[in-house]
């Protein structure tokens, strides 16, 4: 009898993960930054994910592809929406969740899943920056942090700044004329994170909000963004107990290994 | 002229007082915002004191049994008041609250409900149906609108009416001239008009249970027509250099013919209007002092600035931006002896109304109205303040400022922003693009 | 060549049909509207066709004049006309479908005059006052086309067009209904392909190619691999590689509703009546689409037995950028999706195909949902 070892792939905007699972466990798994062609990025995912788990690529017995605009991932087995993917992956961690949202480096997305994980319902947006990981960069740009620095500064803020431009580039201007006005740093941030919250807001009331609700993708790991919307929406975020950025991935190896079963 | 006492502001404050239903929570917050912006006022006491009557009987409607009908900023409520209905003009959803930043929630739940996304519908519209979604606006009893100058106001109205299940009339406004020496002219026009305002007054009496007064319908248009013969003398004196009042005085003349046309009230207001302008005239006094540039604004407000666009523009430049869209609009003499006259004038009203005139058919009759208002007022420039969600006017704006160059040698400027949403484009921002325009350009 | 393959040869803008007819030393019209009778034209032996802007890439002349937030449909056809890629047409006849369209032509006709045009001021709702001038705007349109051109555009012409018109209609109709089965013939790309000669060619030679395909089609086998049948409706469409980006995905395109589709040719024109008469009722009274005031329900109602009859999964509901008339009718079409536990997708499109992998992820995850039901 074979240990089902199955692997997910997702290759994003910003990083392409791997995750390789043995018997439904995570083995290893890979994050690499993503490279002009998409074939690469999965590649060196993998070959990461590979090494740390001291394995070769005929080892695994199936692969699921996932990421943005349906790369073509050459190895795999089968491609599944990164929706299908994030909503598996999420749901394996928590069971009890039914809204997830997922903000990575250049898009946001909000999937309702049902008690077994099958999504029901979504919300994207990749046309505008202002609710992703790209607005959180920009800001830290323009006032001079660091962006992993950003979330704890936003929850020291007593005195709010409103940012009130709709757009990113807007916003950017405003932040630097608030700089000017002499408004505490601190109180900027906090602003530039009640805006993104909102617009994330706006995709979470398109599908409805359901608990218990997770967040994922590179902007969870943003303690300030996690707090605000978890004040918008009044209720505690179940937290996912891996990297969030691997989510997908993770839901692409379960579905991979999904496929092991049925046959 | 009027100045705000304490009797007087004590006096509306306590006519404000109490309930006026969940659904009237909008129009309260108008009416207390206005009395409000009173208390700053020195002059034009009397045309404010109208508006806050405005409020109130929107506020009164149901206690005092008068059914109420909701139509759009571009169609006078003369067969509202002949038949003793309340009329409840649409835009005050969006005009009368953008001021003072109350629409902007609504906008933000109408987004966040996935209805319209700037650019795509206009905030004229939209505000009604986020405070309707969360039980902030009334429900009227009917439902009214015209086929022009739009799509976002034609749909808007589709989609309150599948919401609501309000019995809905639509007239259709069509695209032809009813002058003999338009290119555009159609002989049929306004028998067209006279036919289904007819028809929309015979569905009115139904919905109504009620009969029109035909004796009540001829001394409302002889009051409609006294009015706007006060607003074409306004009109004309307006033409003087220097412009006699200040900056877009002639707004409250379409406001006040939108919302009360036909009443005494009308009339009296416009007739302050023109003896307003008529005594500066005399005094050769102007209503900017030391006007140095006319602006023409062949478009609406950028609302959520309120007045104070107008003011920097006064303050800073002495321009004088004589007149907006809406209030600048084809008046002309109506007769209203026979009957005939009544239905006749009725009708040409329909079709010279703000925007209506000037937007419904081809691009023809825009450059035509801008290039008179240059000419009559003498302008030194014309700025066009487009709102990017208002396809059929952005679209002409460029055509229109290249033609008017040709044959009056008048400078433009064109900008886009979104005059009921104050984050769209910023305040700073639209200075910044007028005030290069006139220092570079124009002076 | 197969019929399905001559029907492709429609699709540039001037295909060889037209090539042919102007050959002949006859005339070619170009309109923007489905509400304009095309049998008027036709009548007097000019060939309509509806203008599109097919191979246009970018508009900065449309940007300019028309702004960046005017649909892009309107902006591609202002940079088409402006660079001459519409002199093959002898006019153009528009009306006031929507903002965008009139400006459209405001804007053409200063910048990019055709030798021809005229408006047709269709009324923006229907009862028998409103009918009554279409007829009075109709019988306008006729005596410009027959003073400009020459033409004598009699009763019995416009009688005989209308019966070719309506033969078209019915043989559509017996095409598009096939698609009912559990293994439709056609496909949904295909199905378009169809449409789109419908109004770009001469109406007998469709006539002609759609009879045979009819015959052909007995005799083909279903298609029975896809993963869910799709409804499409929405804006104005008319590029078979949007619909071939949903099909290539699993999801078969068994019915729709948008400016091409089964709303030309559900109903025909009554031939027993007065023509000018018959043809005002007709384009006047049949399937509204959303610029009409008093019809939305009738809309939805229409979409929702298209989903029973053809036995739909999912609705696919694409809006063009900036269109302000199918953003609220797509609110309201949702509203009543939802309330019936239909599930659809809602996307946001421009005229040309764009963002081809933001659409695969949506309509992909969409696919997925409906198989997990």
């Amino acid at each position: 009898m074979s240990e089902k070892i199955s692997m997910g792939v997702d290759v994003g905007s910003l990083t392409g993960k791997a995750v390789i699972l043995k018997n439904g466990s995570i083995l290893s798994y890979g994050i690499v930054p993503t490279t002009p062609k998409p074939e690469r990025t999965a590649r060196n995912a993998v070959d990461e994910a590979l090494k740390s788990g001291n394995l070769t690529l005929e080892d695994i017995e199936f692969i699921v592809g996932t990421g943005y605009g349906r790369v073509k991932i050459p190895f795999a087995n089968k491609e599944i929406s990164e929706l299908t993917c994030h909503g598996k992956g999420a749901h394996s961690f928590v069971p009890t969740v039914r809204t997830i949202i997922d903000v990575g480096g250049q898009d946001c997305k909000v999937i309702k899943v049902n008690k077994d994980g099958k999504i029901l319902d979504f919300a994207m947006n990749d046309k505008c920056a202002a609710g992703t990981g790209r607005f959180l960069e920009v800001m830290a740009k323009t006032l001079e942090l660091k962006l992993e620095d950003l979330g704890p500064i936003s929850l020291e803020a007593k005195n709010q700044a409103k940012i009130t431009a709709q757009c990113s580039v807007f916003a950017e201007t405003e932040v630097v004329s608030l700089m000017a006005d002499g408004t505490e740093v601190k109180d900027i941030v906090a602003g530039i994170h009640d805006t993104i919250a909102s617009r994330i807001m706006t995709l979470v009331y398109r599908v409805g909000l359901e608990e218990d609700v997770t967040i994922s993708g590179g902007v969870a790991k943003n303690i300030g963004v996690v707090a605000f919307l978890e004040n918008k929406m009044s209720l505690k975020t179940k937290k996912l107990p891996v990297d969030p950025q691997i989510i997908g991935a993770v839901g692409a190896a379960l579905l991979a290994q999904e496929e092991l079963e049925s046959k | 002229m009027k100045k705000l006492d304490e009797e007087f502001y004590q006096k509306y404050k306590k006519l404000g007082r109490g309930s006026w239903g969940k659904e009237f929570l909008l129009i309260k917050g108008m009416y207390n915002g206005m009395l409000n912006l009173m208390k700053t006022q020195e002059e034009f006491i009397e045309p404010m004191e109208t508006i806050l009557k405005i409020f109130l009987s929107i506020g009164k409607a149901r206690k005092e049994g008068r059914s109420i009908i909701m139509y759009p900023f571009n169609y006078g409520p003369e067969l509202f008041h002949t038949m003793n209905l309340q009329p409840l003009m649409q835009e005050l959803f969006s005009v009368g609250l953008a001021p003072f930043h109350m629409n902007e929630p609504y906008l933000d739940f109408s987004n966040n409900v996935g209805y319209g996304d700037n650019p795509t519908l206009c905030n004229a519209s939209r505000p009604l149906i986020g405070a309707y979604l969360q039980g902030a606006a009334p429900v009227p009893d009917l439902l009214f609108f015209l086929s022009t100058p739009c799509n976002s106001l034609s749909i808007n109205y589709q989609v309150f009416e599948s919401l609501t299940g309000v019995p809905t009339y639509n007239m259709d406004i069509p695209y032809w001239a009813c002058e003999q020496d338009s290119e555009f002219y159609d002989p049929t026009i306004l028998e067209y008009i006279i036919t289904q305002s007819k028809e929309f007054i015979g569905w009115l009496e139904k919905q109504t249970n009620q009969k029109f007064n035909i004796e009540n319908f001829q001394q409302t248009m002889a009051r409609l027509n006294e009015a706007r013969g006060y607003i074409m003398e306004f009109n004309e004196l307006l033409k003087t250099v220097p412009c006699p009042v200040p900056s877009m005085t002639g707004f409250w003349n379409w406001f006040f013919m939108t919302t009360i046309g036909g009443t005494a009230d009308a009339v009296d207001v416009t007739k302050y209007t023109r003896d307003r302008a008529a005594e500066s005239v005399k005094e050769g006094i102007g209503g900017v002092e030391d006007e140095k540039i006319r602006i023409g604004w062949p478009y609406t407000h950028v609302f959520f600035e309120g007045p104070e666009l107008f003011n920097w523009l006064e303050e800073t430049y002495g321009a004088v931006t004589i007149m907006d869209i809406l209030g600048y609009y084809k008046v002309r003499p109506q007769k209203t002896e026979t009957l005939e006259e009544c239905y006749e004038s009725l009708a040409t009203g329909t079709l010279d109304y703000s925007m209506i005139g000037s937007c419904r058919g081809p691009v023809e009759y825009y450059i035509d109205y801008v290039i008179d208002y240059v000419k009559d007022y003498k302008l030194d420039c014309v700025i066009y303040p487009m709102q990017y969600a208002c396809k059929h006017a952005f679209a002409m704006a460029r055509i229109t400022s290249e033609v008017v160059k040709e044959e009056t040698g008048i400078p433009s400027l064109i900008f886009g922003c979104d005059p009921y949403d104050s984050r769209e484009v910023p305040s700073e921002a639209i200075r910044g693009k007028i005030s290069d325009f006139l220092t570079q350009i124009v002076m | 060549m197969t019929v399905l393959e001559k029907f492709a040869e429609a699709l540039p803008l001037q295909n060889p049909w037209i090539e042919s007819w102007k050959k002949d030393g006859k005339k070619v019209l170009g309109t923007f509207c489905s509400y304009i009778p095309d049998e008027i034209i036709y009548a007097a032996d000019i060939l309509p066709i509806r203008i599109r802007a097919t191979g246009c890439t970018d508009t900065p002349m449309g940007d300019a004049y028309l702004t960046d937030t005017a649909c892009s449909f309107t902006r591609c056809c202002l940079e088409m006309a402006n660079r001459k890629q519409y002199n093959f047409l002898d006019g153009m006849i528009s009306c006031n479908s929507c903002d965008q369209i009139r400006r459209l032509f405001d804007n053409i006709r200063f910048k990019a005059p055709p030798p021809f045009h005229h408006f047709l001021s269709v009324p923006g709702n229907v009862n028998q006052t409103t009918i009554d001038w279409f007829i009075h705007e109709l019988n306008k349109f006729k005596e410009t086309l027959e003073e400009n051109f020459n033409v004598d555009i009699s009763d019995n012409k416009l009688r005989d067009t209308i019966k070719l018109y309506n033969q078209s209609r019915t043989l559509l109709k017996e095409l598009y209904l096939l698609r009912k089965n559990k293994a439709p013939p056609i496909t949904g790309t295909e199905m378009m392909n169809i449409l789109l000669t419908n109004i770009s060619i001469p109406k007998e030679q469709f006539n002609e190619l759609l009879s045979q395909q009819l015959q052909e089609i007995n005799r083909k086998e279903g298609i029975s691999d896809y993963k869910a049948r799709i409804m499409l409706a929405g804006s104005m469409l008319d590029d078979p590689e949007y619909v071939k980006i949903i099909e290539d995905l699993g999801g078969l395109v068994v019915t729709d509703s948008y400016c091409l589709g089964p709303r030309l040719f559900w109903e025909n024109v009554d031939e027993t009546k007065n023509p000018m008469d018959a043809l005002a009722n007709y384009y006047m009274s049949r399937v509204s689409c959303p610029r009409m005031a008093g019809g939305q329900s009738n809309r939805v109602e229409y979409i929702l037995d298209l989903i029973k009859e053809f036995n739909v999964d999912g609705v696919i509901l694409q809006r063009m950028k900036f269109c302000a008339l199918w953003w609220g009718e797509i609110f309201i079409i949702r509203k009543k999706l939802k309330e019936l536990n239909i599930p659809f997708l809602d996307l946001e499109r421009e005229y040309m195909v764009s963002g081809v992998g933001a659409m695969k992820t949506r309509v992909q995850g969409f696919l997925e949902v409906l198989e997990s039901r």
